[in-house]
């Protein structure tokens, strides 16, 4: 296989002017991840920007590969949205969520992203935390759920019974086929409820 | 688009997201669909967390190769790990039908991939586990 070929292109990036390109292909492996840092080293040491990495062409990555991405997540984290690499972070934050409260007491929690392993992890206090306290009613909104994991399943499950064990109830609203699916799969086809919120609480409440 | 695309990680729950993010992202370049994408990164959380978390005994550093390979209208992803034996076929099947109340929490990764996997096949070749698991896909555009 090719070694890693790097291509930087300023001021080009789908956020507009001001962000950097870069396009990879062939293999990143040690010497690939040591190259890569290198050339991003006057990217990285400008002012915050946007950075894209493109790795349609990438044809094999190793551990040290996954470390340089790793690396650069954690410095667009820490530099908090000052650096985009959106080819691996459109869902690096995990699962984003939103909680309101609805007519007659019920609250709505709207988890946007992946409930997967990182995902799973962001939304978990949040979630259970709603399902403690006297009769909890919970919907949590679906809708814009991308796709779960067993890990955000059991999440969904033990949301569900602590509420239950507090006299409380949970209800999974408006998930999109795929999640549908997984729940069904998962034997929690019951706890799905499908209309408007407003409807849905009401019913709840 | 056909193609062919590997990924070599260590056991470390960490390496994970950024290892399905890269695999989902291959897989947009090459017009895979979106709930299909979604799958693929349902395997690789699923398989590659339950190597790291029950594979192994030691406190190693192992490396688990993830491949994904596109040819027409089937994708294959295959995960393999130098962890203990271990055929998910043979993983008890969790009772869903028990009241919520009574349902233990977890145990359903296994279960997830055996619905939603159109053929699941397992190889233990050199003290190494190979599970390749098989799904149809519509046929991928151009992006």
């Amino acid at each position: 296989m090719n070694p890693l070929s790097i291509s930087i292109r300023k001021k080009s990036t789908p956020f507009g002017s001001g962000g950097t390109t870069v396009l990879l292909s062939g293999i990143l492996d040690r010497g690939g991840a040591t190259h890569l840092m290198e050339e991003l080293q006057p990217v990285l040491q400008s002012e915050p920007s946007h950075l894209v990495l493109d790795i349609t062409a990438l044809r094999h990555v190793n551990a040290d590969g996954i470390r340089v991405f790793a690396k650069l997540l954690a410095l667009q984290e820490h530099h908090r949205g000052s650096f985009h690499i959106i080819n691996l972070s459109s869902h690096a934050e995990g699962a984003m969520f939103e909680a309101r409260e609805l007519k007659g007491g019920v609250k709505i929690l709207q988890i946007a992203g992946n409930l997967d392993l990182r995902g799973t992890q962001a939304v978990e206090q949040n979630v259970l935390k709603l399902c403690e306290g006297y009769r909890p009613q919970l919907l949590l909104d679906l809708s814009a759920t991308d796709m779960v994991v067993s890990l955000g399943i059991r999440l969904l499950l033990q949301a569900i019974k602590t509420a239950s064990a507090h006299g409380g109830r949970v209800l999974l609203l408006n998930p999109s086929p795929a999640v549908a699916n997984a729940l069904e799969f998962s034997g929690l086809a019951q706890f799905i409820a499908r209309g408007k919120e407003s409807e849905v609480a009401a019913g709840m409440s | 688009m056909d193609g062919a695309f590997s990924l070599r990680i260590t056991n470390l729950l960490d390496e994970i997201p950024p290892a399905t993010e890269l695999a989902a992202q291959w897989l947009v370049s090459r017009g895979v669909t979106r709930d299909e994408t979604h799958f693929a990164r349902l395997v690789i959380d699923e398989v590659v967390s339950n190597c790291v978390k029950y594979g192994y005994d030691d406190s190693a550093e192992h490396l688990i190769e993830i491949e994904i390979l596109i040819a027409g209208e089937r994708m294959t992803i295959a995960i393999t790990d130098d962890g203990h034996f271990f055929d998910p076929r043979d993983h008890p099947e969790p009772d869903t039908s028990l009241p919520v109340e009574q349902r233990p929490i977890g145990g359903l990764g296994i279960h997830l991939l055996r619905k939603m996997a159109d053929h699941i096949e397992y190889d233990r070749i050199f003290e190494r586990n190979r599970l390749s698991i098989h799904k149809s896909i519509t046929s991928p555009s151009s992006p």
